[in-house]
């Protein structure tokens, strides 16, 4: 029998045992006293006093304990012994049990007494602070706070003696290492024996450090995406998409510029809800095809007469299916490049025609420093010839000398006229007209009724275009060709002069003047529109009027060239200018 | 002064009344020649190469001196000259030119093509008689050729 089992069962006997001796002492001391004060002598009194005392002190004992059925001393004790045996080591059992779940749990635990000390620490504590149990057990508890919480935390602390249960509250620690951890705790009471009062706290800390951390990260970089949704001058579209639909998760706030939507009204719409379809059709099927294909698309979009420049990257956010775009609005750099663009054309053109007008000032000094010094060079030289013929007394060649100078002089007054002509062309243009060649030609060969009618030539007139141009100097243009057909038609020849047009597969219109005339080398093709270039210098005229030719049709824009095939197979002059198509 | 057979010159120019003036001065200054006169750049080659009207012909003397103008008809003097300095066999010609061109442009170009000598047609009577003659007494008396 164990010392437990034992204290179980002696407890009411000796109880018995104890009172009763002590009802015999009192009622045997009763009886003495008794005795002296009445001085009976005869032994029997005595006797039946002390017996009427014991009885009137033990019955009660007797009594009271005879009121729990006497038998119950020893049946209890035979079968409780059983049940104490049994509870104990129950107890035993569970203490142990908890004991270990104490020690060995996973989560840290604490319990500190109504004092605030700490009367146990588990090894899932002594892990996370680094303190042995052994150091702070006995120790208040706010060794375990650091010290900008522990005032705080010793409130919190003291509020679970009065009662307060906590569910979760969020303490500090500081480790034995200075480090600071954030665990979320939550304790429970243990009660005195009357279940009034506190006698003891148990806790236990969740370190919640890193998940903390990461939310404070979230935090920080949720901040951060929304300052750059809220600042971006870069429109930015975060798109969740399928095949079907693309659908707004975040958008930056500039695109408001954009829509007309506050960014706030944008998200969780369709892109058919915001664009117009069209734009929203394509929209969703390059969303779809980046991300689809996993890859990162450029793009060129316009929309409501304003160019985009696009870029969309595809990501993974969880099971959904993301698109990230970012969107830059170019149409004013692309305004700046293209006026940048036609600035550079026109400083171009006008280059070509500053060089074009050098080149003529080019050929007109060359014509002035030749051409008009030559008729100087003959009237000076043949006028001193015929001063030196006059000194010598010669006379046989005064008349031939006079009439090379007076011809030399006629040739001048000529050049002059055709140069002064020739800087009319280019300074005087009259404003453009719409007009049918036909009608030009016809005026023209009006005007050269007598020329054709004297050299029995027969001109050709086909269907022509309408041209939109300088009236009177086409007319000019055109009497010039066919007077040089009529010229260069050997006179033993009857001219036929074909005037008409040729539409060439891209849709020019080409007009030509062809001859049965001489015809011209292909060597001169190309010099014959020189100024004052002649073939023949036994022809009549100064050589200006192709280059005349050349300077309208060149003013109006058209081109004009010779074609022949050789010596004595005629001449066709081709020509374009701003023709209006049927 | 000049001795032996008259010199052969071949004088280019489309201005008849300049052809006249050279031969004239020429003629005055009694110096020792032939001038064949030809019209265009045509013509020039036609003459020198036997060419076109030329062709078979006796009266196209090999010269001794070219007197080349620069604006011709047909084929211009810068292009005459640069074929008769470009053919082994005409090569050795003196071409003097002859015009009235001043400008930069043609000298450069007349030096580059191997012109012998460049001179512009003075405005004057005097000058153009000094001139020829000058250049008569040296082109046909002063300078010495291998033929």
């Amino acid at each position: 029998m164990s010392e437990k089992e034992r204290r179980v069962i002696s407890k009411p006997i000796v109880k018995l045992f104890l009172v009763l001796v002590a009802s015999i002492i009192v009622s045997d001391f009763m009886t003495q006293a008794i005795m002296l004060v009445i001085e009976i002598p005869i032994t029997w009194v005595y006797q039946l006093i002390d017996i009427v005392l014991h009885a009137l002190l033990t019955i009660p004992v007797v009594y009271i304990f005879a009121k729990r059925p006497m038998s119950e001393l020893f049946i209890r004790s035979e079968e409780n012994l059983q049940v104490a045996d049994s509870t104990y080591d129950k107890l035993i059992e569970t203490n142990e049990y908890l004991n270990n779940l104490f020690t060995y749990a996973n989560v840290p635990i604490v319990v500190w007494d109504l004092s605030l000390k700490i009367t146990q620490f588990n090894t899932a504590f002594e892990q996370l602070t680094g303190y042995m149990s052994v150091e702070v057990c006995g120790q208040k508890i706010d060794i375990l706070f650091p010290n900008f919480s522990a005032a705080e935390s010793l409130d919190k602390i003291r509020n679970t003696s009065t009662g307060e249960r906590w569910e979760t509250v969020e303490i500090p620690i500081q480790c034995k290492s200075g480090q600071v951890k954030t665990l979320l705790w939550n304790s429970a009471n243990v009660m005195t024996k009357t279940r009034d009062k506190v006698s003891a706290t148990i806790a236990q800390g969740y370190d919640i450090t890193n998940r903390i951390a990461a939310q404070k990260a979230l935090a920080q970089s949720n901040e951060l995406l929304s300052s750059l949704m809220k600042y971006s001058p870069i429109y930015v579209l975060i798109k969740e998409v399928n095949s079907e639909q693309s659908r707004v998760l975040r958008v930056s706030e500039n695109f408001r510029d954009m829509t007309g939507i506050a960014a706030a009204d944008m998200i969780g719409k369709t892109m058919t809800e915001l664009f117009p379809a069209a734009f929203a059709e394509k929209i969703i099927a390059d969303d779809w095809e980046s991300y689809s294909q996993g890859k990162n698309l450029t793009l060129a979009e316009h929309l409501n007469g304003r160019d985009y420049y696009t870029v969309k990257f595809p990501f993974t956010m969880g099971e959904r299916n993301v698109l990230g775009g970012f969107t830059i609005d170019v149409t004013d750099e692309k305004q700046a490049l293209k006026q940048l663009h036609d600035a550079m054309n026109s400083l171009k053109s006008v280059e070509n025609d500053l060089r074009e007008k050098n080149t003529e000032l080019e050929q007109f000094t060359y014509t002035v420093s030749h051409d008009l010094k030559s008729p100087l060079i003959t009237i000076k030289g043949y006028a001193g010839g015929l001063m030196k013929d006059i000194a010598n007394g010669r006379t046989d060649r005064f008349e031939k000398d006079l009439k090379r100078i007076s011809s030399a002089a006629d040739k001048m007054t000529g050049l002059l006229e055709d140069l002064l002509e020739l800087s009319r062309i280019g300074r005087v243009v009259h404003p453009p007209v719409e007009f049918k060649l036909n009608d030009a030609v016809n005026d023209m060969l009006a005007l050269l009724a007598g020329p054709v009618k004297e050299r029995n030539a027969s001109v050709i007139v086909h269907d022509l275009p309408a041209v939109n141009a300088d009236r009177g100097r086409i007319q000019e243009v055109l009497q010039n060709l066919v007077e040089n057909a009529l010229k260069f038609v050997p006179g033993e020849k009857d001219p036929v002069i074909e005037i008409g047009q040729q539409i060439h597969t891209n849709g020019e219109h080409v007009v030509f003047v062809r001859d049965n005339g001489r015809g011209i080398d292909s060597r001169y093709l190309e010099t014959i529109f020189g100024l004052f270039n002649k073939l023949d210098t036994a022809s009549v005229g100064s050589g200006i009027g192709l280059a005349v030719v050349r300077r309208i049709i060149e003013i109006h824009g058209g081109k004009i060239w010779a074609e022949s095939g050789g010596i004595g197979t005629g001449a066709t002059f081709y020509l374009t200018l701003p023709f209006i198509k049927q | 002064m000049i001795v032996g057979e008259p010199l052969v010159i071949l004088l280019v120019e489309d201005n008849p009344d300049h052809a006249d003036l050279v031969k004239r001065n020429l003629e005055d200054f009694q110096v020792a020649n032939k001038i064949y006169h030809v019209e265009d750049g045509e013509a020039a080659l036609h003459y020198l190469k036997g060419l076109g009207i030329y062709a078979g012909s006796v009266g196209n003397p090999r010269p001794d001196l070219i007197l080349l103008d620069l604006r011709l008809p047909k084929i211009d003097g810068l292009e005459v000259l640069k074929e008769v300095k470009t053919d082994s066999g005409l090569r050795n010609i003196p071409v003097v030119v002859l015009t009235t061109s001043d400008a930069e442009l043609d000298l450069a170009k007349a030096y580059e093509y191997h012109a012998n000598s460049y001179v512009t047609k003075p405005v004057d009577f005097d000058s153009i008689s000094d001139l020829l003659k000058d250049l008569g007494y040296y082109w046909l008396a002063w300078n010495k050729r291998p033929w």
